[in-house]
């Protein structure tokens, strides 16, 4: 087996709440790595692997905009979070804080 | 060119010309990123080897490809299950279908002269019955893969069923196993009262009637159908010991069902026989006339009419006989799904 159990499940057990972090991160524009440093230092590690068909994906379900710029004479692609994904955000925020509530009194 | 490009280049090989400038774009900068903020940590300049290690922890080509496209199947889990029912059903057919061919090359036809003729039809057959299964099952996969392919998005379902669905339209479960035991005892006097009929009493299947103020017989059936009396004796006794087996037990099991197979399975090969060998129609048209007072035109065309409707009837025959062995097989298989469910 390539991953122990505990690890496949771990990961599982992240991947649901990572649309909600990266939502919350991009209220003002980053590129992805620093996003990714971003998260890392607030304790979400994540790869990149995960992180960037991510931010395409919703930037396509139009919960997220993009914009290519040249800093330091390479291009990275700005993500922020869009309209849509900000009419959102409240409705995930009070979701996973019910989960929250719900998983506090089930494993008290 | 630079192991940058070269991994960024492998990457897009994998992904659709459509989005793969954008997300090989994307991947060249995130690694760019990284090494910057490698060379900042480790204090030197970039380097091969941190590039190897850097594009080593991104990840294999492969998978940061496969990352960016949605899951890929030859045939879908929406598609899976009707693919399966398919496959299924043509190859009972085709197995059932060597079965006879079987029966026929062993009992049948041509009779075969020495023991290496034998063996080699058999092979012939074998061979003939793997090549159809692998082609068939090529067919089927094609088939399924397209429909896969170019149907995207294809709904089995409507929308609304999923929302108006009631649990009480649900059809009852169905007990594959259970013995309908009144069909059984039918069938068993059906049988007897057969097998004395056609065994002791052949002089009186036939039409009993008046023409011209006389009394008539006409026999129905041929001396060539007669000629049939064991291999039907057998199977009507086969047919009898299993109701017998299946009226003790209640429940059909694995035995029953395979002997219940055989038994259709020779059915459809009497069947065969009889359409293929001397008519096993009596009523023939002399018959019509001496005994029933016919003029010849009329008994000529009413001959041929009964003719058409024996031959069609045995024609039904096979394909009825070859029809209970798929269904006999299909519960087989319910059965033991639902065994291992339980």
């Amino acid at each position: 087996m390539a991953n122990p159990p505990t690890e496949n499940v771990t990961l599982e057990l992240r991947r649901g709440v990572i649309v909600l972090a990266t939502l919350s991160q991009l209220n003002e524009a980053q590129y992805g790595y620093s996003l990714l440093k971003n998260l890392a230092d607030l304790g979400l590690e994540i790869d990149q692997g995960t992180l960037y068909p991510l931010l395409r994906r919703l930037e396509a379900q139009g919960l997220l905009e993009s914009v290519w710029k040249i800093e330091e004479a390479r291009p990275r692609r700005y993500y922020v979070i869009s309209a849509a994904g900000r009419k959102l955000l409240p409705k995930l925020k009070d979701e996973w804080n019910s989960i929250v509530a719900v998983m506090k009194k089930m494993l008290a | 060119m630079n192991l940058i490009d070269r991994y960024v280049r492998e990457i897009g090989r994998k992904l659709p010309q459509k989005t793969r400038a954008d997300i090989e774009k994307e991947i060249r900068s995130a690694v760019e990123d990284m090494l910057e903020d490698r060379s900042k940590k480790d204090g030197r300049a970039v380097d091969e080897e941190m590039t190897v290690a850097v594009l080593k922890e991104y990840g294999n080509p492969e998978t940061v490809a496969a990352s960016y496209l949605p899951e890929r199947y030859l045939i879908g889990p929406q598609l899976f299950p009707i693919f399966w029912l398919v496959t299924q059903i043509v190859f009972a057919v085709l197995t059932t279908l060597t079965v006879i061919a079987m029966g026929f090359a062993l009992f049948g036809g041509e009779p075969v002269s020495t023991p290496a003729e034998f063996w080699s039809s058999l092979f012939n057959l074998l061979g003939d019955y793997f090549s159809g299964l692998m082609a068939a099952f090529g067919n089927i996969v094609l088939v399924f893969a397209l429909i896969q392919r170019f149907a995207t998005g294809w709904e089995f379902k409507e929308k609304d069923e999923d929302k108006d669905w009631n649990p009480r339209d649900l059809p009852d479960v169905e007990d594959v196993d259970q013995v309908k035991i009144g069909e059984t005892i039918a069938e068993v006097v059906f049988i007897v009262l057969g097998l004395i009929l056609f065994n002791f009493y052949p002089e009186y299947i036939g039409i009993y009637g008046f023409a011209d103020n006389e009394r008539f017989f006409a026999p129905i059936l041929s001396q060539a159908f007669f000629s049939y009396m064991p291999w039907i004796n057998l199977l009507w006794g086969l047919q009898f010991a299993l109701d017998v087996w299946l009226f003790q037990q209640r429940r059909w099991q694995f035995g029953s069902r395979l002997l219940l197979m055989a038994v259709k399975a020779g059915n459809a090969v009497l069947a065969y026989a009889m359409l293929k060998g001397p008519s096993i129609l009596g009523l023939t048209s002399d018959v019509l006339v001496s005994e029933m007072h016919f003029t010849a035109d009329a008994a000529q065309s009413l001959a041929g009419l009964i003719t058409q409707v024996v031959k069609w009837g045995l024609i039904i025959g096979i394909v009825a006989g070859a029809a209970d062995v798929i269904k006999t097989l299909v519960l087989m298989v319910k059965s033991q799904r639902a065994t291992v469910a339980a």
